[in-house]
């Protein structure tokens, strides 16, 4: 912090006041023009005819069945991912093996590559061609249910979890949990005790982006639900409404974007307030 | 050498080929302080978590009370364990730090609080009892670490390196406060430290490590007026290094003689117009001195070398420039593999 303070005397004193004025408006042209007015604009179409139509297009049957199947989907991945990213993060933080760091980078795979290419691969491996589906059919039934769309977002969102908790796993260390096993807590006693509190608001802030990217995710989801008020998600029901080009259906898209756009809030609201708090713990703990 | 309480004998640990513990054999009497003394790097840590199970040995035999505890884990050995950094548990505050292996071991509410209350009140932070960790000074969470680690009244108190990360004005008189509350709770204890001083002070038994192996086991008297390696003696006190060379009156050596330790109480400095019955001494000149009260130590050069000497802070001072007689009245002499004290011809 002081040193940005001291940064910024600096670059003033040498009259360099023109230039910080430029860069601020640029960053707030931007954010504006990229961010704020689209968003704005949405929300403003969703509003526009009052809100007795926004309701009665929140209760058309389509959205409602959409709503669902996103807050389900993005239920089951977040559990899913939770479980499977503390797991990961564990192995990685506490143990040495060979491979730590192909397992490390791999883990970025769904953040680098598009999620259609690996929907399709999913298609090639589990639909009704796919080599490995008769082992699988009688669990994933894959082409076109619920569960391809849940396998897709569980893939998009898995490194949110553990990308969160590997840098504040590392940070703390293993001297905590050593201590505690040689004073005789067992494993289960060592997690929830000691590791679990050190590491909750990192969780939750990797559990509010996860939950954040399932609610909005397209490509993966699209590549393998095809069905409208079954399989349809908010966002590909909201593209979907948005196609037809019908002014009815138009306007019903912009009610089911706002109703995304609301829960999205609601989430960025959670991880910001994760967020301070890691943050005001950080700096108590640098007041040593 | 009756009541052995802790032993360790021919122990081996080695890391990916890395010898890290040699042949550790070494026996502590029930109700001593011993302390592991050696450089940084020199293996002290990896006996202690040996002793404490938390690293396995390679082979070799760890006992305490006459039973080989080898096989029984961590949890089981019943000793108090406080880490270098202390590892106190951030996010609990120091009622819970300490009552923590008392929750483990199921003790009663109760109890629990009771003993707490106890031990907090011993190491004087009963005020203290709902702050954090990152709220306390360093001897206080040193005190911290030391509560917690015998709440449940092990037999065994190991500790990593326990005044490292103390401030050095404070850390004489953690020292002090340490060895009585050992004493007082009478718990066989085992510390590791680099810091010779902090070894002499502390210690009855001093075990010194080097390169994972021991150099030497003895009280800290034996360890400074008679060590068995050059090593040791240059670890335990210091001790100015110099060639054998034929310049320092009094002494002759050998052609084996590979190094001359002298430590500065043995250097005798006297004005010129005093002893006039001295035979062996050379001249020297007073290059600088520097007064710290008790004492002050004068550096002189001597025939082209530099030797430190200490004077009573008391006596009339020399100054900076005069020339003195230097008498050395008795130093070790180091060979390949063996080290010898020798008197001057003088004062034998
Ligand atoms: N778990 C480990 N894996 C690999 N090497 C280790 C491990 N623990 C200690 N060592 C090595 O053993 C040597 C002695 O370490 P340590 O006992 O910590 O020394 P000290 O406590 O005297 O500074 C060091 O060279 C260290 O690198
Ligand atoms: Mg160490």
């Amino acid at each position: 912090m002081a040193g940005n303070e001291e940064l910024g005397n600096i670059v003033r004193k040498k009259h360099f006041d023109a230039g910080r004025a430029l860069l601020i408006c640029i960053s707030v042209l931007f954010i504006g023009s990229m961010l704020v007015l689209p968003l704005g604009t949405v929300i403003y179409n969703a509003l526009r005819n009052g809100w007795k139509v926004l309701f009665s297009a929140w209760r058309a049957p389509y959205t409602i069945s959409a709503l669902k199947v996103t807050l389900y989907v993005a239920l089951v991945s977040l559990c899913v991912n939770t479980v499977f990213g503390i797991a990961a993060a564990w192995c990685l933080t506490k143990y040495d093996f060979r491979g730590k760091q192909i397992l490390l980078s791999m883990i970025d795979i769904p953040l680098s590559c598009s999620p259609v290419i690996v929907a399709l691969g999913y298609i090639m491996m589990f639909g009704r061609m796919g080599w490995a589906a008769p082992m699988v059919d009688w669990i994933i039934q894959l082409p076109y249910s619920i569960n391809g769309v849940i396998l897709a977002t569980i893939f998009v969102t898995f490194p949110f979890v553990v990308r969160e908790i590997v840098p504040v796993l590392n940070a703390i260390g293993r001297e905590e949990e050593t201590a505690a096993a040689q004073m005789g807590a067992g494993g289960a006693a060592i997690f929830l005790k000691i590791t679990m509190p050190n590491m909750k608001w990192a969780l939750l802030s990797g559990m509010s982006m996860c939950t954040a990217r399932a609610l909005g995710e397209f490509g993966a989801v699209f590549a393998l639900a095809r069905s409208r008020g079954e399989t349809f998600t908010l966002p590909l029901e909201v593209d979907a409404l948005y196609m037809t080009g019908r002014k009815d259906s138009v306007a019903m898209a912009f009610a089911a974007a706002f109703l995304l756009i609301l829960l999205d809030v609601t989430i960025l609201a959670v991880k910001n307030i994760a967020e301070y708090i890691t943050k005001k713990k950080k700096v108590d703990e640098a007041f040593e | 050498m009756s009541d052995i309480y802790i032993k360790m004998q021919e122990v081996d640990k080695a890391f990916h080929g890395f010898l890290a513990s040699q042949n550790i054999t070494f026996g502590i009497e029930k109700g001593h302080i011993a302390a592991l003394l050696g450089p940084s790097g020199s293996g002290k840590t990896t006996i202690l978590r040996m002793i404490a199970g938390l690293t396995q040995p390679d082979c070799g035999q760890v006992c305490i009370a006459g039973k080989c505890i080898n096989h029984v884990p961590a949890n089981k050995r019943d000793i108090g364990f406080v880490f270098q950094n202390y590892s106190l548990f951030r996010h609990m505050n120091i009622f819970d730090n300490v009552a923590f292996g008392l929750k483990v071991k199921k003790k009663k509410k109760v109890e629990i609080n009771r003993r707490v209350t106890e031990l907090l009140e011993l190491v004087g932070l009963s005020n203290l009892r709902e702050c954090y960790p990152y709220q306390l000074s360093g001897g206080q969470r040193q005190r911290v670490a030391f509560a917690r680690a015998v709440a449940t009244n092990p037999q065994v108190l190991l500790l990593d390196e326990p005044f490292a990360a103390i401030d050095r004005q404070i850390r004489k008189e953690l020292r002090v406060w340490l060895r009585d509350m050992i004493k007082k709770l009478g718990i066989t204890s085992i510390f590791v430290t680099h810091d010779q001083e902090e070894a002499m002070e502390l210690a009855d038994d001093i075990i010194v490590i080097n390169q994972g192996k021991i150099e030497q086991i003895g009280t800290p008297f034996q360890l400074y007026t008679n060590p068995k390696s050059v090593f040791v003696a240059n670890f335990i006190g210091d001790a100015m290094k110099f060639e054998p060379e034929e310049w320092l009156a009094g002494f002759a050596f050998d052609k084996q003689v590979e190094q001359v330790l002298i430590r500065t109480e043995n250097v005798y400095v006297f004005r010129m117009d005093e002893k006039p019955e001295l035979k062996y001494y050379n001249i020297g000149i007073i290059n600088s001195v520097s007064y710290y009260g008790s004492y002050s130590e004068l550096y002189i050069s001597c025939q082209g070398k530099s030797i430190i000497a200490r004077q009573a802070g008391s006596a009339e001072q020399l100054c900076v420039g005069e020339e003195v007689k230097v008498h050395i009245r008795e130093l070790f002499v180091c060979f390949k593999n063996d080290i010898e004290k020798m008197v001057n011809r003088e004062d034998v």
